[in-house]
């Protein structure tokens, strides 16, 4: 690894490679950029030529941000993507911010997001619920007091009154990035005292009614405790998707939770969107031509998740605090308010073209356009709307803030697309524009700061891959612990998640585990006998548009002894469920999460299972319509066992 | 009988104004939407406050959609005035329903079907809140429309929806506009949009 003053990563040989084809030395700005899009996260430089074997007949657009079928003269636009490392570290954002990667990967072609299926992974559920540790604050006394259960505490109105007054308080801190809610271990003469990171510390509370507030923010306070890690990370996560997912008003349908030990630190976050689309309105990021601006809307550009694409293909370790920065801020509000400015600017036709700022934010987005649609970008820093006054150049290329949309268009509808985002309050600007040579440009003002060649900046070196040998000789004769499944008696997880939003949903995942229970009850089951009975990873949507249900099946493999077996039988089995229940399978969708690519036998077990995928896709006649790779999932405890996740779509005409 | 009027506000952060659009259209109503930043100067016979989080429920749900002068200029009295979810937590907020909605009682989003008691019957409505405890000081039993079976959010006298004669306000946290047709297997929305057409 060649280490710039920049801190930047990039291969020796890569290097070499760029050296060659500029005829230069790249600059250190440059170098910047090569890190960010030669990174595993953004090139898929480990796996794009073992995804090139993935059937992709009958699929629409499976080389764009999303892939999808046709239903009639509308399409399905769908993708699952992973967001494991930043949970990790920061499970509320990872977790909320990875709803809204995904949704914006299917906005950006006008489909309108409908609903969201995860696959979840976590440590093991023994270790969930260990012994409550006295958090920072509490004294003597008071511990006992704060663990009686909710109904106990809930007594009293001078508690409701405190309660109405001082949570929404909280709720507000809660969206003020950047500043931590910590409270001081000491007691002040009434109570005890809040302190915001940045403001002065206010002292607010007696301490009888400090009880509530501990527990919810518990978890927070909590955060340097390995006891309470596996419980912090599943809570956050869980948390985040049901605060980003509600706020935004799109279905959490179909959720798939497992526990294993080897996710205790690097858990599973696989989330898939699925979108609605009319076929002829879909938009790609292929269509730009010479000539036309650069439109960037959205959120102001800040230093959050800067460096995350070259995080995201790097090993967790135990330089937690440091990373934190690379962590995405989530702001559900915001994207709530593009979703409904982008939909009602794309549906008057005024964006040639589009694409969301995801990994390595402006710059992969702006390469992407212009690799794609073969022509070049010319990007002046300067017209770039910024958060933080002290950005540095790179790091606003770099930066992945969320929230943010790069639209492609003529210089006429720039005033008409500026009108409606002023009626939903977002911010613009026009950061520069789509040139006649095949070259990726970045000024700042009058100087030059970048010139190369687009095929160079968005195309590394491919490398050689290292298959290894079987695992069978690694795992054999070791006994295997089976995995334990939370389905069906974790309905305070799927409880979080509004399922019945936007009137589709026909089965209620946190309902099914009671009503089988109550089903046994006779007088009871005559009342609910109209409702269908329903997996929690299982749902069904109502497209009224064509009068016809989409069946949503979201499952996973964790691999265990012979991967291609296991993948191939599980999408069978999938398949078979749909039929079972009147789908035909139309589609899938999947992301696979593996351990570090460079030692085997991870890439034997990637290869196995891309074949198994093939082979059983191929039988079912289906194509894989798009997808995501995770590679180096990997913490201090060891590597993950290798699991892909799959969301499988199937359509059902008569209702 | 001509059709009846019916207006949807719409804010920044709503969202299920397609949800509450669409319910209206089954009954064959004729809907538009008015925007958060238009006083309301037309006459409708009803106007909905739909579900959703007005303004990221930021500082608190409700608290700065009441400001909208949409919400101000509320024909109160003339139209009558449904409340759902956010709705409700903006009625609340603006003072045009008594109580308040705090934190459900696990403080945690629940989103299932309720059984409620409504109008002496028992029927069964999605809900799907995190700010949806009713509290009030005292409120007249008149004023009460529905109320959960089992207090899924430890609301007072486990209320679920108020109605407010007088003013001719109603509020309410479960959705009847997710639960009205038979492709999705609840149908009970209907009765709560049937007794809202009877009290026009």
């Amino acid at each position: 690894m060649l280490k710039t003053r920049f801190n930047a990563l990039v291969t020796q040989k890569e290097y070499e490679h760029i050296k060659k084809k500029l005829g230069r030395e790249p600059n250190g700005f440059e170098l910047q950029l090569f890190s960010a899009t030669y990174s595993e996260h953004c090139s898929y430089k480990h796996s794009k030529e073992l995804l090139k074997l993935l059937p992709r007949e009958n699929a629409i657009f499976y080389e764009e941000n999303a892939g999808g079928i046709e239903i009639g003269e509308h399409a399905i636009l769908f993708k699952m993507e992973s967001h494991n490392h930043p949970c990790s570290v920061e499970p509320f954002n990872g977790a909320a911010t990875g709803v809204g990667g995904i949704i914006r990967d299917v906005l950006a072609m006008n489909a309108r997001p409908i609903a969201l299926c995860n696959s979840l992974k976590f440590g093991s559920k023994n270790n969930s619920n260990p012994e409550p540790l006295p958090s920072p604050l509490a004294g003597e006394g008071d511990f006992q007091r704060k663990r009686q259960p909710a109904n106990v505490r809930k007594s009293g109105e001078g508690f409701r009154k405190w309660h109405a007054y001082f949570t929404p308080l909280l709720e507000f801190l809660k969206f003020v990035p950047h500043f931590e809610i910590l409270f001081s271990p000491a007691r002040g003469a009434k109570g005890r005292t809040l302190i915001v990171k940045g403001f002065k510390p206010i002292e607010i509370i007696s301490d009888s009614r400090l009880g509530l507030l501990t527990q919810q923010h518990e978890i927070d306070y909590a955060l340097n405790s390995t006891q309470h890690e596996y419980n912090r990370i599943l809570n956050g996560v869980v948390e985040g998707i049901s605060v980003y997912g509600n706020s935004i008003g799109i279905p959490t349908v179909s959720t798939e939770v497992l526990l294993d030990d080897c996710f205790s630190e690097n858990p599973l976050v696989n989330i898939s969107a699925i979108g609605l689309a009319k076929k002829l309105d879909i938009l790609t990021s292929s269509t730009a031509k010479n000539g036309l601006k650069l439109m960037l809307v959205g959120s102001a550009t800040m230093r959050d998740g800067l460096g995350g694409a070259a995080f995201a293909s790097k090993k967790l370790s135990d330089e937690k605090a440091e990373d934190k920065i690379s962590i995405q801020i989530a702001n559900p509000f915001m994207k709530k308010k593009l979703i409904e400015a982008c939909l009602e600017i794309f549906s008057q036709k005024l964006v040639v073209s589009c694409q969301d700022c995801g990994a390595a934010g402006i710059l992969s987005s702006t390469s992407e356009v212009a690799y794609k649609s073969g022509c070049g970008v010319e990007i002046d820093l300067n017209n770039i709307h910024i958060g933080d006054k002290s950005i540095k150049d790179f790091e606003i290329m770099l930066s992945e803030t969320q929230e943010r949309m790069l639209f492609v268009v003529e210089e006429c509808k720039i005033d008409e697309i500026a009108r409606i985002l002023t009626k939903f309050e977002l911010e613009y600007s026009i950061i520069g524009n789509t040139i006649k040579e095949k070259n990726y440009v970045v000024k700042n003002g009058g100087n030059l700061l970048a010139n190369l060649p687009c095929e160079l900046l968005v195309a590394p070196p491919e490398i050689e891959l290292d298959f290894g040998q079987n695992a069978g000789g690694i795992l054999g004769g070791m006994v295997i612990p089976p995995y334990v499944s939370v389905d069906g008696n974790c309905p305070e997880i799927y409880e979080q998640y509004d399922h019945t939003v936007g009137s589709r949903t026909q089965f209620s995942p946190a309902s099914s585990s009671l009503q089988d229970i109550e089903l046994k009850d006779a007088q009871k089951s005559n009342e609910r006998s109209n409702l269908p009975k329903a997996e929690p990873n299982f749902n069904s949507l109502w497209i009224y548009e064509e009068n016809c249900f989409l069946g949503i099946y979201t499952f996973s493999v964790v691999i265990q002894e012979n991967p291609f077996k296991e993948v191939y039988e599980a999408i069978l089995t999938a398949s078979k469920s749909l039929t079972e229940r009147g789908f035909q399978p139309k589609g899938i969708t999947n992301c696979l999460n593996f351990a570090n690519p460079e030692i085997p036998p991870t890439m034997y077990e990637f290869r196995e299972t891309i074949l198994a995928i093939k082979k059983s896709c191929e039988e079912l006649k289906i194509p894989v319509c798009s997808g995501n790779v995770s590679f180096y999932n990997e913490s201090s405890l060891g590597k993950i066992k290798n699991t892909p996740s799959f969301t499988m779509i199937g359509v059902k005409t008569e209702s | 009988m001509s059709k009846l009027k019916v207006g949807i506000i719409v804010f920044l952060g709503t969202n299920c104004e397609l949800d509450t659009k669409r319910a209206c259209e089954f009954f064959g109503w004729d809907v538009e939407y008015i925007w958060h930043n238009d006083k309301i100067k037309k006459k409708y016979d009803l106007i909905f406050i739909p579900g959703g989080f007005s303004y990221g429920d930021h500082i608190s749900s409700g608290r700065i959609a009441k400001l909208s002068p949409a919400v101000k200029s509320l024909p109160v009295g003339k139209s009558l005035i449904v409340g759902i979810c956010n709705g409700f937590q903006i009625l609340c907020e603006a003072k045009l329903l008594s109580g308040a909605l705090i934190d459900n009682q696990n403080i945690k989003f629940i989103s299932k079907v309720a059984d409620l008691n409504f109008k002496g019957e028992k029927i069964s409505l999605p809900i799907a809140h995190h700010q949806g405890n009713y509290f009030c000081k005292n409120i007249d039993e008149k004023q009460i429309l529905m109320t959960y079976q089992n207090n899924e959010n430890g609301s007072d006298m486990s209320i679920a929806g108020i109605y407010d004669r007088k003013n001719r306000i109603i509020g309410m946290m479960p959705h009847p506009e997710r639960a009205i047709y038979e492709e999705l297997g609840l149908t009970d929305g209907r009765k709560v949009f049937e007794f809202v057409k009877n009290e026009i």
